[in-house]
């Protein structure tokens, strides 16, 4: 889209830069007092000055009117004579579109003269000075904690009720101060050649030009403009296109939040979610956590008036508004650490890839307050959140749960409904129908996370070694931006990863393990089967002995049989395999494309299918009880550590049967294996001899084991 | 707090997003030596549809995906590479029209209904089954661009029965002239344009033209918006689009200098040419309304006699 930039002389003789989608209102208000004066009063603001003088440069594409506006401001000027004014003006507007990349020479641009008296053209401010101003107030307050394309503001705008003349109400807002636009696709100071290729990012999502395309566009008519190819999937963030963020509202920045003092202490509040001791432990010590004491400059319920924001500085739509809060998080991080005895300096090891890749992304960033809760599979770790969900909502604050999946959050719902049952609670993901609605909760795939701007007072990420995360820094930025200013993070996993770990390990990170189950009994741990592979068994149509009797003694005490296989092309020849070796037992397979998988999931939990052959996509976040699980070809590199991990905990996640059998079927010993084993046995050994009842001991023969 | 309340909106230090607390810098040897290690291992292909890793070429070890029909000659050998197997796979070529008219695989009652076509021939290269409406609306709705290469190849074994069936020529024979003199495309609203930023028939149809070397011109204006066509019946569509286009302005011109460049004799008068050959590219054949209309509005405005082909990227 195009906007205008215009220069405006204040009644003090100062020149400032201002920048428009629909200049017809900031004509109206900068020129016409009464009208300003109106819209003032309707928006419950004091009268804002205006301007004696208003010299404008026509329609741009927006990011070059974005620049032309930064020019100015770089240029310094304070007080000068109109003609001077005018031909600067002139030379930004030509330098911001001489940066385009393009060969052809731009016309220079002519500067018109706003003038007082031109006639209000009707298409703008329909309802007049005050309704439209409503109609801002009402798409401000929509937008809070958002940051949303033009396409997608109308939508809401539309879902709200508060769509009337959008783009005149969005432009009204942005003077009052109340929201900011810019270009979606902008370049950030300080990288590159300025204006050139090299300096763009999406401000939406935080990449850089190796995910940006430049493509010819009709929308402003420029050979080549530029759009983010990483977050294409959420709609398209061009060069020219808008992206507008919401600010927060004047009523919340008054209500300072409730110190958590006042609340009631942290164990009567745990008391009330019955928690098992292991996982009152871990929530009571992230209780504390996100309940310490503010520290100085994280205070963020004093954020200045909207007057901290003029139009002018609108370009600086960008995820790294935060750099302020750095030195308050590094303090908390180093008085955390102190009291950890390793301050060692954690260097990683050369074969680290990811690790290594993940440090160097996060070494310029300024830390976040976060604390990781390392749960083992089947811990409760939703519950462990409720209590901490709670001390947020009960002092006025936001919060957001982020899941790697769908699946997970359209399961996660209504259990926090449940809990919650006097919040609203909003479930987002790719095709929700709340896809506009905000709450006090919100439980969100991570994608969706790019359409909130500081929005939430505190962060769960649910599964953070889970394949979104895992080598995307796109979501880690989007979770770290949705964040508001010291907002806490608790991270959730079962199995961190090698960073995490290591972080945790030498105190740089607060943290709780919560090495046991709910119902307090040890996880099962693996046993190995000497296997062919799978493609073999397949290919012979035949099992050998030792699997045909694992699955045989589980398939008698009544246990539900996961089959995990490596290759989705294996599911199908696998299940029919299956069928034929254990006639008379309900054989099903399921896979990522399968449609029916939900359903499948939901028999198998039902007792109606009793063997699902199935791939990684169940590994986590699936809960059968009374379960054993196998795993073919346990060799494969799919199945990492951490995935062994999590399959492993499939089983023997209910109380009344806390054994379960689990079995890595493999024609050799590898690593990962190997590893999987060693964790498994190190928490069950953190968790004490105390822990009642040996893997496989408690309610089955012992099996045979052949390792 | 008043520093905060300076805190500069603008002035960034590049910080990429912070996420996992406490980042240390690596090992300073460490970029380097990765890089060094890029080097020695190929760059993993992907799928340019699904976006999933692949090897071209490698051997089909599993025999799962052997009875994969091949894709039609005319689609380059080279995009075949770039798609991965279940891909490559799962694109619903048409293979043999059933309707010799709008090229529809199965029998059509559509063609033998209309009296007045203004359109001669009408070829599609796929069927618009739901892989192929995924891929188009990645493409056209969330404006994923780098799909257009491939859409415009996909073009091609189409193309290739539309420009024998131009020459009057059977399938398969070498051509020694081109079979159109101009190719055009079916356009779109101005407020569509500028809310999608481009107009998908106008790109596939300069895509063709670099394929094809032939010359692109757009000669139709649409007169205005009645709804998106996607939301109508058969009847409605047929209807709505009798008079939504229009020839532009300089359309009447482009088309005589087009006849005059090919008319065999200079001095000739312009009614004695042969008729000019003109192909229509749109994305999606559904009722053919469309397209007819383009038709019809170009013999209007053409000051010579039009054969007008149309070529759409899928038939539904």
């Amino acid at each position: 889209m195009e906007a205008a930039v215009y220069i405006s002389r204040s009644p003090s003789g100062n020149w400032q830069a201002g920048l428009t989608i629909v200049p017809e209102i900031d004509r109206l208000w900068l020129l016409n007092a009464k009208w300003r004066k109106e819209a003032c009063s309707a928006a419950g603001e004091d009268d804002l000055p205006g301007a004696e003088e208003v010299l404008a440069c026509g329609m741009l594409p927006l990011d070059t009117a974005v620049r032309a506006a930064e020019l100015w401001e770089e240029a310094g000027l304070g007080s000068i004579g109109s003609r001077q004014a005018e031909e600067t003006l002139a030379r930004c507007a030509a330098e911001a579109e001489g940066q385009r990349g393009e060969k052809e020479q731009a016309p220079r641009r002519q500067t018109v003269r706003w003038e007082a008296d031109w006639p209000a053209a009707p298409a703008a401010a329909p309802g007049g000075a005050a309704e439209l101003a409503r109609a801002a107030c009402a798409a401000a307050a929509a937008l809070q904690g958002r940051a949303l394309l033009r396409g997608e503001t109308h939508a809401l705008l539309g879902a709200a009720g508060a769509a009337g003349s959008c783009d005149a109400a969005l432009q009204l807002a942005a003077l009052l101060g109340r929201l900011r636009l810019g270009s979606a696709v902008a370049a950030l100071a300080g990288r590159g050649r300025p204006g050139g290729f090299a300096a763009l990012r999406c401000r939406r999502c935080g990449s850089g030009k190796a995910q940006l395309r430049r493509a010819e566009c009709a929308s402003c008519g420029r050979r080549s403009c530029a759009y983010c190819e990483a977050c294409l999937a959420m709609g398209r963030s061009r060069q020219c296109g808008l992206l507008v963020l919401g600010m927060p509202q004047p009523n919340r920045r008054a209500a300072a939040p409730v110190p958590p003092q006042t609340l009631p202490p942290a164990a009567d509040r745990l008391r009330r979610w019955r928690l098992s001791p292991a996982q009152s432990a871990a929530a009571s010590a992230a209780l504390q956590f996100i309940e310490r004491p503010a520290l100085p400059g994280s205070n963020h319920s004093a954020t200045p008036a909207a007057a901290l924001f003029p139009p002018s500085v609108i370009a600086a739509v960008s995820l790294d508004t935060r750099s302020g809060d750095s030195a308050a998080g590094l303090q908390a991080h180093a008085e955390r650490s102190r009291r950890s005895s390793m301050m060692a300096k954690v260097q990683a090891p050369l074969f680290d890839l990811a690790g290594a890749f993940r440090s160097r992304f996060c070494r310029s960033a300024s830390p976040l307050p976060a604390f990781l809760i390392w749960a083992v599979t089947g811990a409760g770790k939703t519950e462990m959140v409720f209590p901490l969900l709670e001390s947020v909502l009960s002092r006025g604050g936001r919060v957001l749960v982020a899941a790697p999946r769908r699946d997970v959050v359209l399961e996660l719902a209504p259990r926090v409904r449940r809990a919650f049952p006097d919040q609203q609670v909003v479930a987002l993901y790719g095709g929700s129908s709340q896809r506009w609605e905000s709450g006090s909760i919100t439980l969100a795939t991570t994608h969706q996370l790019l359409r909130f701007r500081e929005a939430f007072d505190l962060v769960v990420v649910d599964e953070i070694d889970a394949f979104p995360y895992a080598g995307d820094p796109l979501l880690a930025r989007a979770a770290a931006a949705v964040c508001r200013r010291g907002a806490p993070v608790i991270l959730l996993t079962a199995t961190p990863g090698r960073t995490l770990r290591r972080l945790a390990l030498c105190g740089r990170l607060p943290h709780a393990k919560v090495p046991v189950r709910y119902h307090g009994h040890a996880l099962p741990v693996p046993q190995r089967l000497a296997c062919p592979p799978a493609a073999r068994l397949i290919e012979a149509g035949s099992l050998p002995r030792s699997l045909a009797k694992a699955i045989r003694i589980s398939l008698a005490r009544d246990a539900q049989i996961f089959v995990f296989v490596s290759r989705i092309r294996q599911v199908e020849p696998l299940t029919a395999r299956f069928a034929a070796w254990f006639p008379g037992t309900e054989v099903a397979g399921t896979h990522s494309g399968d449609p029916e998988r939900g359903d499948k999931v939901l028999r198998f939990r039902e007792r109606a299918i009793r063997l699902l052959v199935t791939t990684t996509i169940l590994e986590r976040g699936v809960t059968v009880p009374k379960s054993d699980v196998f795993v073919l070809d346990a060799n494969d590199r799919i199945f990492g550590e951490a995935s062994l991990v999590q399959i492993a905990g499939r089983a023997g996640r209910s109380a009344d049967d806390p054994g379960g059998r689990v079995y890595f079927a493999a024609p050799e010993y590898t690593g990962s294996q190997a590893g999987a084993i060693r964790q498994i046995h190190s928490m069950n050994r953190l968790a004490g001899s105390g822990a009642p009842g040996r893997p496989g001991s408690a309610c089955q023969p012992e099996p045979e084991s052949r390792s | 707090m008043m520093a905060q309340h300076n805190r500069p909106v603008t002035g960034t230090t590049g910080s990429t997003g912070p996420f996992l607390p406490g980042g240390e810098k690596p090992p300073f040897l460490f970029p380097l030596l990765r890089r060094l290690l890029d080097l020695l291992s190929p760059a993993p292909a992907r799928c340019i549809m699904c976006g999933k890793p692949h090897r071209p070429g490698a051997p089909n070890s599993q025999g799962i995906y052997a009875t994969t029909s091949l894709p039609p000659d005319a689609f380059p050998r080279a995009w075949q590479d770039s798609l991965c197997r279940p891909c490559k796979a799962g694109i619903p070529w048409i293979r043999k029209p059933a309707c010799p008219v709008c090229g529809r695989p199965e029998q059509c009652g559509d063609c033998r209904r209309r009296t007045n076509g203004g359109l001669l021939r009408n070829r599609s290269s796929v069927r618009y089954d739901p892989f192929m409406k995924e891929l188009l609306a990645r493409y056209k709705y969330k404006g994923d661009e780098a799909l257009l290469p491939l859409l415009g190849a996909m073009l091609l074994p189409a193309y290739e029965q539309l420009a024998w069936d131009a020459l009057g020529m059977r399938t398969g024979q070498g051509r020694s002239r081109p079979a159109f003199d101009l190719i055009t495309y079916v356009p779109v609203s101005p407020e569509r344009l500028r809310e999608r930023g481009f107009n998908q028939a106008e790109r596939l149809a300069h895509q063709l033209g670099l394929h094809a070397s032939l010359p692109v011109a757009g000669l139709l204006r649409r007169q205005e918006e009645r709804g998106k066509m996607s939301s109508k019946s058969r009847s409605e569509r047929l209807q709505a689009s009798e008079s939504l286009f229009a020839a532009s302005a300089e359309t009447n011109v482009l088309l005589q200098a087009a006849a005059l460049s090919r008319a065999a004799l200079p001095g000739a008068p312009i009614s004695a040419v042969q008729p000019l050959s003109l192909l229509i590219v749109d994305d999606i054949y559904t009722t053919g309304g469309t397209l007819d209309g383009c038709a019809h509005a170009l013999h209007a405005a053409s000051p010579v006699p039009l054969d007008i082909r149309s070529l759409a990227w899928a038939r539904a």
